[in-house]
């Protein structure tokens, strides 16, 4: 049986929820092709087969403007879907009914599943399902996902829609009418649409030619995914906008606003359509939901939103939770690390053993010896910072505490460009660079993600790092100050630096989703389906590059780097052989003060030694996560960066600094 | 006046915005369009952001987007 589901909805309305308690452990999370969204696969098995759920990117509407909006268009669009689970917000209903019309317009079987039916009842809204059925001409389902009620009606109808599919209301009209000057124009354009663009079976290809129409009024001629699809759309759009400039097209003032329009700009303050749409999803929201005088002492979730969301109360509340958060992740990285070698250990001795019988300084003892670090590098650092961090990320999520604090940290943040929400990856930073990598992902976008992640990448020094600026220190006598001092400077260049060439977008425009207890089984859920990731991306290519560049090492190739004597000691008044502790940084920060600590060095030399360690190229596993995050080539660029940047502070300190 | 003149407490109608076509796009995603009624909840010292409440949701605006929000009492 050939049957695909595909789950919609806004954020926080408990997708990921819903999405859970169908298809169970087996769903499998990815980076949809070519982006950083992650959309999630699994399955619900019964008597009569196999149903696919795709669980699709939280948008608040399917206008293409972010990467999770086309995302979740083109999940509708190319995956054959044949069946929409549009997961609506009781609470919110207005909002969310917005998109609801939206995707009526796309002609896909639908159901709505309204979720949070509790928490609309304790704010006094009393939804009148049946009329909502009515209006919308779909089946909805009340629900209270986080505990269950209403999924055994949502699995009892996704059963019979995939059983027989005829069964399914054909949806010939959305009930979605917009004023008559906008339906001429829309009727012009689908008349355009349908005269260029090939029908096959009833339906312009994928889209119905009014959604099409509509989207084309809603978008101007950038939205690249959609002219990919549609190659002939795009010289009907250059046609319209040249006829339009030309004033040789008479849109008789029913364009107003919309993208082909000539006096379309700033004083336009809404497209017309998109308004309409928030009417009639107002008007709707009128006619179903009956509000009742709440009765009864206030909630004690209410009044702890109240508490978090005043500032003078908020603010140290959640400075504590962010602490906290840090902490426990750290925590569980510190028991890890004393843990894990000693379940490997059987393992490790073995293969150490095995090195034994090997001639020493041969190709087979070198590689063989690698290999325990190769394999205690993912087990002992890598795997525990992922499922903390995913554990953690996932708690804070579902509580609704993580976009509160990314608003107390969003005035701080502004002055680096970047979002509130950083603060937490910078905060792990500090311990160590992988989990914060990891959990970039809080953030809004891919330029503020890029920005955080080289950040972290390059000047951030994690524990390891401070343990070597210490341990240097102290045996030679080098300067903190100076070595703190260069830290501080190039994050504040770099921030800026960065955050001006992706232009990132700092504008805070955010929803503040209800506190609420999160459910232990959504959590561990949620922390699963990735970690399933690790096993199956992560850890192979840990383990190869790992046990590499140790063979690498040992083989004394990097020694050569001894050579650069002369160059090294001119530019930056360090010996060649202290420039391999800064390739070795590469491997594991702590292996870099053995190299530094075996040398003959004075603290002037200690000084700058360590400040070009603390800024050199980022560790293994942070490599790695950010290729994986945003592709090599972005990961090419932080290497160019941070080769450039430990370059430029040895060579600055080496003329700046006197002698000690 | 705008969006930042508003004191917490205080219930208002969003006449119009100027911002970016992201920020604008964000901003109707979430409720806040020409006639919308709000009310201003909190706003975080430094500067920092503004909360309101739409309908029955929360939105946390920034300073620089809250001055360009125009409303009425």
């Amino acid at each position: 049986m050939q049957f695909t589901v595909a789950l919609v909805g806004q954020p926080n309305v408990g997708k990921s929820v819903i999405m859970n308690l169908l298809t169970g452990a087996g769903a499998v999370v990815s980076n949809y092709p070519g982006t950083t969204v992650e959309i999630t696969q699994g399955y619900m098995e019964g008597p009569s087969g196999r149903i696919t759920v795709i669980d699709t990117p939280g948008t608040y509407s399917l206008h293409s403007d972010t990467e999770e909006q086309r995302v979740a268009q083109r999940v509708l669009l190319e995956a054959g879907v044949d069946l929409i689970v549009n997961v609506a917000d009781a609470r919110n209903l207005s909002r969310n009914l917005y998109l609801t019309l939206q995707l009526l317009d796309l002609d896909i079987p639908m159901v709505l599943a309204l979720n949070q039916m509790d928490m609309a009842r304790e704010a006094g809204m009393i939804i009148d399902t049946t009329a909502l059925e009515e209006k919308l001409q779909i089946p909805a389902i009340p629900m209270i996902a986080s505990k269950g009620e209403g999924l055994e009606e949502l699995e009892k109808l996704i059963w019979k829609a995939a059983g027989s599919p005829e069964t399914l209301p054909a949806r010939a009209t959305s009930p979605m009418r917009f004023s008559p000057e906008i339906e001429r124009v829309i009727g012009m354009l689908q008349g355009q649409i349908e005269q260029i663009i090939p029908e096959e079976e009833g339906k312009h290809r994928l889209h119905p030619s009014r959604a099409l129409a509509i989207h084309l009024m809603e978008h101007d001629a950038l939205d690249e995914d959609l002219f990919s699809i549609y190659p002939e759309l795009a010289h009907l759009v250059e046609d319209l906008q040249e006829k339009v400039a030309s004033k040789r097209f008479q849109c008789a003032g029913c364009f107003r606003g919309c993208w082909f329009c000539p006096a379309a700009d700033d004083s336009h303050p809404v497209l017309p359509t998109c308004l309409e749409r928030t009417r009639q999803a107002q008007a709707i929201t009128t006619a179903v939901v009956r509000r009742c005088r709440l009765e009864g002492p206030v909630s004690t979730r209410v009044r702890l939103e109240r508490l978090l969301d005043n500032p003078s109360t908020g603010i140290p509340i959640l400075a504590l939770v962010a602490y906290l958060a840090v902490r426990l992740t750290l925590e569980i990285l510190e028991f890890a690390e004393e843990f894990v070698p000693v379940i490997l250990e059987p393992v490790v001795g073995f293969i150490a053993g095995l090195a034994g019988s090997f001639r020493q300084g041969s190709l087979a003892e070198i590689i063989i010896t690698a290999i325990p670090e190769g394999v205690l590098l993912p087990f002992e650092v890598v795997m525990p910072t992922m499922l903390s961090i995913y554990l953690i990320m996932a708690l804070l999520e579902d509580s609704g505490l993580m976009p509160r604090i990314a608003v107390m940290m969003d005035r701080i943040m502004s002055f680096l460009k970047i979002p509130g929400q950083s603060i937490i990856p910078f905060l792990l930073g500090f311990g160590c660079r992988a989990p914060g990598v990891l959990a970039t992902r809080t953030l809004p976008n891919r330029e503020s993600r890029i920005v955080v992640s080289t950040l972290l990448a390059i000047p951030i020094p994690c524990a390891a790092t401070l343990g070597i600026i210490t341990g240097v220190a102290r045996a030679f006598g080098a300067d903190l100050r100076v070595i703190y001092g260069a830290i501080a400077v190039v994050f504040l260049l770099l921030a800026r630096l960065v955050a001006r060439c992706l232009q990132a977008d700092s504008e805070l425009v955010m929803e503040i989703p209800p506190v609420r207890l999160p459910s232990a089984r959504a959590v561990a859920g949620k922390a699963w389906m990735r970690m399933e990731s690790f096993f199956k991306q992560v850890l192979p290519v840990l383990m190869i590059t790992g046990i590499g560049v140790r063979v690498l090492l040992n083989t004394g190739i990097l020694s050569v780097l001894s050579r650069l004597d002369p160059i090294s000691a001119g530019l930056f008044g360090i010996t060649g052989q202290s420039l391999v502790s800064v390739a070795v940084t590469v491997v594991q920060r702590y292996a870099a003060p053995m190299v530094l600590l075996n040398l003959p060095l004075g603290a002037r030399e200690a000084t700058i030694a360590a400040s070009m360690i603390s800024l050199s190229l980022p560790c293994i596993p942070v490599s790695y996560l950010i290729a994986r995050e945003f592709g090599w080539k972005t990961l090419a660029a932080i290497y160019g960066l941070a080769l450039g940047i430990t370059l430029s502070t040895g060579f600055v300190l080496n003329l700046i600094l006197p002698a000690m | 006046m705008t969006l930042l003149d508003t004191r917490p407490g205080d219930e208002v109608t969003i006449d119009t915005a100027r911002a970016g076509r992201g920020a604008m796009r964000r901003l109707w995603d979430l409720g806040l369009l020409p006639g919308t009624k709000v009310k201003t909840v909190a706003a975080h010292p430094f500067r920092g952001p503004i909360l309101v409440r739409v309908g029955e949701c929360t939105v946390a605006v920034g300073r620089k987007l809250a001055s360009r929000i125009y409303v009425t009492k």
